[in-house]
Order: C-alpha cells, then structure tokens, then sequence
C-alpha cells in the first residue's frame, strides 16, 4: 500500500492533471528533490522558490487571487511561523471582501515530532493554526486520508492548511487507495524516483526519470469536516488525530487485555471545522472522554474540544474528561529521553485512561 | 606555534569531526540532523582568528566549523550530538543549537541576523569594543528579514559583521535560481562596506579580514564579508542532489587539504595524529557515559 508521502503525491498528480492545480511550490519541492519528504516528486507543476516563508505564502495569495489554485509548502511546520500575518490574511479575504473574494489555495506542512528532529523539527502548529480564522485545517492519520482530504482541499474555494504528521509520512496504509496498484513494489516502481546507484548519481539517474502515474486515479475524497472512528468502544472514547490515533490504538489494546476496558478512538482528520457530531455521539455513548494531542498545553487545540464537550455533554458524562498534551516545554529536546518526555507515549495514555476509567461516576 | 600550524591543527580537526559525524549517522548512532561545513572550513578558521573573549558570534545550522574554530569544544558539541548530559545545552538543542558563552546558533535561517543587530546594540551600549559576527549562507538572502537587520545595522551604526557564506545552493537549489542581481549590491545598497572573496585558503581569509574587523573596532559600523566558497558533503547527510562531475572538480579547492601542503609533511602529519588522538579519546569517553535523560525522570 501507498505511504502519506506517495498518497500526497498522487493526489497532487490528481490535482495538476484534474483539478487546475498549475503551480506546486516551495523551497526544494520541485527537480532534483521533490521535497524533502518525496511527497511532490515527479509533479509537473513542482517548482523550487527561493528560502523565503513569506514569499511563498504571500505568492500563493497572488495566484489564488487571481483564481489560480496553488499549492504551497512549508518545508517543515517549524518555519511557518514567520508567515502569520499573511496567513491572518489569507483566512480573513473572503470574509472582509464580502465574500467577492475567495481564495482557492493549500498550504502543506509537515508536523510534529516523532523523528528525534530536536527543536526546530518537531513543533507543532494546529493550535496556532487554529487561532487564525477562515482556514480549514486538516491533519491525516492514514494514506487514505492523506488523499482524500487532499483532493477536497484542491476543490475548496478558500484556503486549506493541509498538515501531515512527520511520524507518519513513510508508513504504509492499510487501505487501496481507488486508482492505486494492488502490488506496492510495482507503485514504487512508478512514482518514486530511483536512487542512483551512488547518492552523487543521483542527478543523471533522476534528469532521465520520469514517473509512471497509475492510470485508475480518483477524485476519491474525503469530506473535510468529518472525523472517523478508528476503533469502536464502549466504555471510553479518545478524541486525537494524527500520529496519536496509532499510539492510542496500542493504549487501547493494552487497556481491553490488562483491565477489559474497551476503547473507543476517534481520529478527527479535520481540526477545523471538527467533527462535533461524531465526537459528541461517542462521548455520549460511553460516557467518558480523554482528548489527546503532542502540541503543547497552553491553550492547545484540545483545550477547545474538552470545553465544547463539557458545553454540549456536560449531563451525560460519567467521569471529568481530562486533556492529554505535550509537556509545557518550548521545543522537543534532541535525545530521545527528552522527546518521550514531552510528547505523551503509550503508558501516559494508559495511565489518564486507567484515571477517568476508575474515576467513581 | 606558529599561526600556520595554528590554522591546519583547527582545520584538521573541523574535517576530522564533522567526517566522524557522517560515519556515525550512517551507521545509525547518531540521530536528528546536522549539517557538515565540509569544503567550507576556511571561512571559520581565518574568521575567528580576529575575535577576542567578548566578541559574539551568531551561527546558522552550519555551525559546527564556526563554533570549534571558535572554542575548540570538541567534547561538548560531540555530546550535544549524541544527546548527553555532558553537551554544550546538555543535549536539548543538537547539532543546529548551540549556546555558549557568546556564541549563539539556531536552525532558524533569517532571525540570527536580527537577533546579532540586537546583540551589538547591547555591547555599543556597554561600550565593550565586542564585535558581532553573524554567519548566513546564501540561500537565506531570500528571507526579508536579512535586509531589515541591515537596514537597522547600519542606521544605528552597530559592530556587526555580517559574514555571506556563499556555497552556490542552499539544499537541493542552486542560488541561480533564488537570487536575482549582485550579492554585495545588497549590503552596499545599506552602504555597508562589503568585501568579497572567492578563496578556500585560510590566510587569505583571515587577510581579507584584517580591515574588516580594524574597521569594526575603530569606527563600530557594520560590515559585510561574502565569502564565494563551496561545500563538498552533503546538505545535510546523504542527500546530495548536485551533478557529481561538479563536486569532483571542486574537490581540487579542498581548502584543509590544500592548506596542509603548507606545512612540511613531518609537522602536518603530527598534527593529524594528534587531532585524531584526540578525537578518538573523546568518543570513546563519551561513549562509556549515560545518555542523557538517564538522569532526568
Ligand atoms: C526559516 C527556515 N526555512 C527553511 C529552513 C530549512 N533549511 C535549512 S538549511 C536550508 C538551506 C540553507 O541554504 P543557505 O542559506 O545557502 O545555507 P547552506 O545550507 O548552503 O550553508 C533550508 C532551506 C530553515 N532551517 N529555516
Ligand atoms: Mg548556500
């Protein structure tokens, strides 16, 4: 099966050949690289921009001004900071024009920590994101999804964050994405681009390489707005996304052999705007809630979600839900001590989960 | 010892650890990034010959060279890598965040520079004489903020030496295709007085120093040093995307191993011995030693 990094790929193959995408870029995105991640390799529309955040941002503003739909990348969520401003304003044109303006454009930026990246790659930006209204912003766990939710946000008419987690990029999905071959060393045969047989060849192997995209690809999406569930429970229900749905699975087996507690896990896909159906229907089906992200903890998106829950559901829970985060710290240290000490793991979510499970209703 | 001497024993030792650090992260025992100074050694040699104990230096994720030319750390930027206690941040920051005593590095290109117009405004107001140095490639001309340091530099009159490593790519992209006009028209266009050199050699760098830094300490105006050098490793660590014929070429301008036919062979390879000594007591102390995070809970 596909990685994020080829389900991203293929999409955007989807998009430039569909959907009017004439412009994916961003710095080292297009020939030799296509991206750090391989995740825009043999694009025709791939093109490198100079090292400049704003630029980029500020450009994609331009062209989907102008009606294009572009698609921008920040190499690494971490250097996205720098462009705020221009995103406060990308998210606020169709409303101030009254909605004469809309803003067909896409973001892309890789997040989170999981890599022993250190510092500067490792941050998370989904509460930062979410502080900034007008965006929508998506967050895949699977490569499914990852295509899916990238096919609809080369559709939508306004702008689209689009964030993978960096954890996640090169692991294989479960799911045949509708148009991908069944064999997966044929699909790498395709469209990635081989490593010359020495790193330094790479260049010559690459400049006669071109990729074969499979014929059968979709327009197969993914509603944005709408969460699955990843794992159906009774008796708890963990509201997550990205890397942490994989790691509240393995919490979740943990939990059934050890206490026979069955949880159930609900992977957002979208943070905004989130499913507030499908978490409250669960949240009221079991009654107990843990919601569970890697961001920091002040003022983190979960935040948002624990209160809206305590709002809406407050009668129907049986226990205190509680919000599980990173550290309060400002960036992930480089030894991987440091790194599980500030993003929670597999036994600080059995740990919270035994807590609200023997919590007396 | 001679500065001749002086200048191979540090550029020795730069190639010899950042050789090391590739070996170890293909084999795996190293983890997160880094990035080699490898080909570009000179620059931080003859640039920080001319600093003194209070001047400051602010560095890029290209940092090692700088900071071992500067503080000859071995030990403690070795632990940084590999996460220890005994690191220069005690293996928080790694390879690209370095922090000690007046030396400063993050991976954050761009906002060094300003940060370095801030830094000197402190020493001019401390009336210290310290001159700060910020180190940039030529990718990260692309980000605005390098000119606003230089706006503010040049209007406040600060100590700031603004140093253009130019190796022609910033990653996989070639600066052709990123700059547009004439390096040094930018500096200039701030009216920073702006030298350029096209050399791996040592001695001509820290020649080509020389008025900066007599510039710097007598009249405290900002000036800028671009420097058109080459990096002969990989961008970070095994992904190199360059045309292979091109770097064999440059290989000829190998500025370590140009700079030890300086020497007689007898004096040189006494030098190699005793920086590789050196380097292999210090890995195997710090490989006998707890990792960090053992300590923390
Ligand atoms: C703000 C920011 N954007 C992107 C990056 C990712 N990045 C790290 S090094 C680099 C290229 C830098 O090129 P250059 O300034 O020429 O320095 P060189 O690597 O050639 O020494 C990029 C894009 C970053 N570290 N910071
Ligand atoms: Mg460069």
């Amino acid at each position: 099966m596909a990685t994020m990094a080829q389900a991203v790929r293929m999409a955007l193959h989807y998009g430039e050949t569909h959907l009017g995408v004439t412009d994916v870029f961003g710095e080292d995105v297009g020939p030799p690289l296509g991206g750090v991640f391989t995740a825009t390799q043999g694009l025709k529309t791939a093109w490198n921009s100079p090292l400049d955040e704003r630029g980029i941002i500020g450009t994609a503003i331009g062209l989907a001004l102008a009606g294009q739909r572009p698609v921008a990348e920040i190499q690494f969520g971490d250097y996205i900071f720098n462009t705020i401003d221009l995103l406060k304003l990308a998210g606020n044109t169709c409303w101030s024009s009254m909605g004469q303006y809309n803003l067909p454009m896409v973001v892309t930026t890789i997040v989170g920590a999981g890599i022993h990246g250190s510092i500067y790659h490792s941050h998370s930006f989904e509460s930062m994101a979410a502080h900034i209204p007008g965006w929508k912003i998506v967050l895949p766990s699977r490569p499914i999804d990852a295509y899916g939710l990238m096919i609809s946000a080369l559709k939508d008419n306004n702008p689209t964050l689009y964030m993978y987690p960096k954890a996640l990029i090169r692991v294989k999905g479960k799911d045949l994405i509708p148009g991908e071959p069944a064999d997966e060393r044929e699909l790498k045969k395709m469209i990635d681009a081989p490593p010359g047989p020495t790193l330094y060849d790479i260049i010559d192997v690459r400049s006669r390489w071109e990729p074969r995209w499979p014929e059968g690809l979709t327009d197969y999406q993914v509603p944005i707005g709408k969460a699955r569930i990843h794992r159906e429970g009774a008796d708890i229900s963990v509201i997550t996304y990205a890397r942490h749905v994989f790691m509240a699975e393995k919490a979740a087996e943990i939990l059934k052999a050890e206490n026979g507690i069955d949880v159930e896990i609900i992977d957002l896909r979208t943070l905004y705007p989130w499913d507030r159906e499908t978490v409250f229907n669960s949240v009221r089906k079991t009654g107990r809630c843990l919601v569970l992200n890697e961001d920091t903890p002040v003022c983190n998106f979960g935040e948002h979600i624990f209160r809206t829950i305590v709002d809406e559901c407050f009668y129907e829970l049986t226990a205190k839900p509680r919000v599980l985060a990173g550290a309060d710290v400002p960036g992930v240290g480089l030894h991987p001590a440091y790194e599980e000490a500030s993003i929670p793991q597999v036994n600080d979510i059995v740990r919270e989960l035994r807590g609200i499970c023997g919590e007396a209703p | 010892m001679d500065r001749t001497e002086t200048f191979y024993r540090k550029l020795s030792l730069i190639r010899r650890f950042e050789t090391h650090l590739l070996e170890q992260f293909s084999w795996g025992k190293l983890s997160g990034t880094t990035h080699t100074c490898i080909g570009q050694e000179a620059n931080a040699v003859g640039l920080t010959a001319h600093m003194t104990g209070d001047d400051v230096v602010f560095s890029n994720h290209r940092c090692h060279g700088h900071y071992l030319a500067l503080t000859d750390d071995v030990a403690g930027l070795l632990a940084e890598l590999m996460g220890r206690e005994q690191g220069v941040c005690h293996g928080w920051g790694g390879s690209q965040h370095l922090h000690r005593d007046g030396f400063y590095s993050n991976g954050i290109q761009g906002g060094i520079v300003a940060n370095a117009v801030g830094a000197a405004l402190a020493e001019k107001t401390k009336n210290s004489g310290a001159v700060t140095t910020v180190f940039l490639g030529d990718g990260t001309l692309g980000e605005g903020i390098v000119y606003e340091a230089m706006n503010l530099a040049a209007l406040w009159a600060l100590p700031v030496l603004f140093v253009i490593e130019h190796n022609g790519y910033a990653q996989s992209t070639p600066t052709a295709m990123q700059l547009a006009g004439e390096v040094a028209a930018r500096p200039r266009a701030f009216g920073i007085e702006t030298h350029c050199l096209a050399s791996n050699d040592t001695d001509a760098v820290y020649a080509a120093a020389t008025p900066l830094f007599d510039g710097l300490r007598s009249d405290g105006k900002p000036r800028c040093f671009v420097s058109f050098t080459y990096r002969l490793g990989p961008h970070s660590k095994g992904d190199d995307t360059r045309d292979p014929a091109e770097i064999e070429a440059k290989r000829a301008d190998d500025p370590v191993l140009s700079y030890r036919r300086k020497l007689p062979e007898d004096v040189a390879t006494r030098i190699d011995a005793a920086n590789q000594q050196r380097l292999v007591e210090i890995v195997a102390r710090l490989e006998q030693s707890a990792p960090a995070g053992s300590q923390h809970p």
